[in-house]
């Protein structure tokens, strides 16, 4: 144990780890603080930039854009009511009242310490339970694979917006996109239609790139002529240490809060950060100024949608399941760099998870200090013009694709995909349930095929352990829960309506 | 027909014919089996059947519910006011022309990339979509694209060792 934290201190005290961390950190804020830029699309670029990168700089730099993102966020929503990242719209309600009575500096401020508070609540939780998790996880085979990623699929419901149909449609088409490639059983074509370049699959870096950054470039177009919202002065009164200690309560709740909801695949920082606020604002004796500008309630809001941060790296390195988009993402990234989450990293990869663990718990330090700053610019972040921002953003997708492989094909696919994401954006169909099905896909069908090669095509196989059992029912309650909520509706609509970003 | 209901009812439509076009029509031939298999589930044609055949049924069932909700609406519009206006409004403006634009900019690009290599075509594509913006920049516009695609052909080429293709560039440099 001792030996491998010391080589873990070895791989991770690299002054390009920290600057990593840090730039990633700075990308993600930024990103998240300009409005029409999503998270997913800054780490979908970043990712790129990680290929000739160790993997422990690389994963970090994902890692810092991912926190910083969802920090970045609530600026805008605070200065300008306009969330840069959807976890952020909650800190709409009491955010933005705060701002226009001149008290945006507090807001922010609040905003930030409560940010880094359920971060290093949420990265202290990921530290301590993921290596237990992992441990359960050992003496999983295909049957028991096959079902805890059935059940991982479920959190499709999650990210499919408002039609479960639509959401379930897309996640056929990323299902079926995943099995292009040679069959992994009997070697044989499927899909490739004699072309070279898709025997090994459809690249999932371009797709990635064209699904979630070229539909935003796209509809930058269509957007041309929206009135620019002008943002409120962060200068101004600060908050203080008593304002803190006043919050502690609902920003220490909110923390838990995300790292329950965060450790649960599917369900996201949005959902933390209304359950965060709605139990703020139960518990608070200032709750009837909850939506007026109460700092309690951006408090609540912001330690619930950054406790996810942390926790929602547990079913993905003890699992090797995806807790949301950018963790996919971020499993997508250990894969490119020949790593598989799960607990064989935990074996095999000792080492380098301690690393990460080192530098995930430094991000919350860097996170307060890039915070800070970008507050106070955050004028200049709003300025940039987005008719040079979007064709730069276009240019490097170009680069990050070709990257991948050095050909010219990916680049093809994702423009075709950029096309498709696009035309879905249109019609509403969500691509992040197509992005987490074509992830997933093949460790599904892997899993399937290979237990009914042990079984010898016995389905019994798919029932005969407790693990199976469990798995089975947290599906059905997962399906019966998601069913529940698109027929009776979301509990979020009692609160303040949200403005959307 | 209500936009949301016409959208949803044209998407499943779609959806449905596309996957049984590729249940029955392509995916015979584009999926290679071997002619004797042991288990059914283990042919390589199988999980591509299951998720078409889901995917048609799942289309089928959003093309019907947005063709009853649309019915049972009218109905009650009807009931409420008989010259209540619909909103035929279409799904795509094509009216903004610059979103197929930008679009027919990329696919332009790609086709430019075999024989210009990749900085070239990228420089115009930039430059391409910011005039698409704004007319009036266009010197700006032209620095913007030298300066950013040589940054980055610099910083793929020699930091992360991508060999970016400069086409006819090569000769010069």
């Amino acid at each position: 144990m001792i030996e491998n934290i010391s080589d873990a201190f070895i791989l991770f005290l690299n002054v390009y780890n920290l600057v990593a961390l840090a730039g990633g950190i700075a990308i993600g804020v930024i990103v998240g603080a300009i409005p029409g830029m999503t998270s997913t699309m800054a780490v979908a670029l970043t990712l790129p930039f990680t290929f000739t990168l160790p993997p422990v700089t690389g994963i970090l730099l994902l890692l810092g854009v991912y926190k910083g993102g969802v920090y970045g966020g609530s600026i805008p929503a605070i200065l300008v009511r306009a969330p840069g990242t959807p976890a952020a719209s909650c800190s709409v309600l009491d955010g933005y009242p705060l701002a226009q009575k001149g008290q945006a500096g507090k807001a922010l401020d609040m905003a930030l310490y409560a940010s880094c508070f359920a971060d290093l609540v949420s990265n202290l939780s990921l530290i301590l339970l993921v290596g237990y998790l992992a441990a359960l996880v050992t003496s999983f085979g295909p049957p028991e694979n096959f079902t805890l990623i059935f059940f991982s699929l479920t959190i499709i419901a999650s990210v499919s917006g408002e039609s479960l149909l639509r959401g379930f449609i897309s996640a056929g088409a990323g299902l079926l996109l995943a099995t292009v490639g040679l069959d992994l059983i009997y070697g044989t074509d499927r899909f490739t239609f004699g072309n070279a370049n898709l025997l090994g699959g459809l690249a999932f870096i371009p797709l990635l790139i064209g699904l979630f950054a070229i539909p935003e470039i796209l509809n930058g177009y269509a957007r041309r002529g929206a009135p620019e919202k002008v943002p409120a002065d962060p200068s101004g009164t600060r908050a203080t240490f008593a304002d803190f200690r006043r919050c502690f309560r609902s920003i220490f709740r909110g923390s838990l809060i995300g790292v329950v909801l965060g450790a649960i695949p599917g369900i996201g920082g949005a959902p933390s950060a209304f359950v965060s606020y709605s139990e703020a604002m139960r518990r608070s004796p200032n709750r009837k100024n909850f939506g007026k500008g109460e700092l309690e309630g951006v408090a609540a809001a912001e330690a619930g949608n950054n406790g996810v941060a942390g926790s929602t790296m547990i079913p993905l390195l003890a699992l090797g399941i995806p807790g949301d988009v950018i963790t996919a993402v971020i499993l997508g990234a250990f894969m490119v760099h020949g790593l598989r989450p799960g607990p064989m990293l935990f074996e095999q990869n000792i080492d380098l998870i301690y690393a990460l663990f080192i530098g995930i718990s430094i991000s919350s330090l860097f996170l307060l200090i890039i915070g800070k700053a970008a507050i106070r610019m955050f004028r200049h972040i709003a300025s940039i013009p987005m008719r040079y921002l979007y064709p730069i953003v276009m240019v490097l997708c170009v680069f990050g694709a070709y990257a991948v492989n050095n050909s010219f094909f990916d680049i093809y696919v994702m423009v075709a995909f950029g096309i498709l994401g696009f035309i879905m954006m249109r019609m509403q169909v969500p691509s992040a349930p197509f992005l987490i099905a074509f992830i997933l896909g093949p460790m599904l069908e892997d899993s399937f095929r290979q237990s009914l090669l042990l079984s010898q095509g016995s389905l019994t196989i798919f029932v005969r352990s407790w693990i199976t059992w469990i798995f089975w029912t947290l599906t059905f309650l997962s399906v019966a829960l998601m069913l529940r909520r698109h027929i009776i509706g979301n509990p979020e609509e009692a609160l303040p309506e949200v403005p959307k970003g | 027909m209500k936009i949301d209901h016409k959208r949803d009812f044209l998407l499943g439509l779609a959806v449905c014919a596309l996957a049984l076009i590729i249940l029955f029509g392509i995916l015979p031939w584009a999926v290679k089996a071997p002619k004797v298999i042991p288990n059914l589930a283990l042919s390589p044609t199988f999980w591509p059947r299951i998720i078409l055949v889901s995917v048609a049924g799942l289309s089928a069932l959003l093309a019907i519910r947005a063709y009853m909700d649309n019915r049972r609406e009218m109905q009650a519009t009807e009931r409420r006011d008989r010259n209540d206006p619909l909103d035929d409004t279409p799904p795509f403006d094509l009216s903004d022309l610059r979103v197929i634009v930008a679009g027919l900019l990329m696919v332009a690009f790609c086709a430019l990339l075999k024989p210009l290599g990749v900085v070239l075509p990228a420089m115009a594509l930039l430059i391409a979509l910011i005039l698409l913006h704004d007319r009036k920049h266009w010197p700006k516009a032209v620095i913007l694209a030298v300066a950013v695609v040589a940054g980055l052909y610099l910083f793929f080429r020699f930091v992360a060792r991508v060999p970016v293709p400069l086409g006819p560039l090569n000769a010069i440099f």
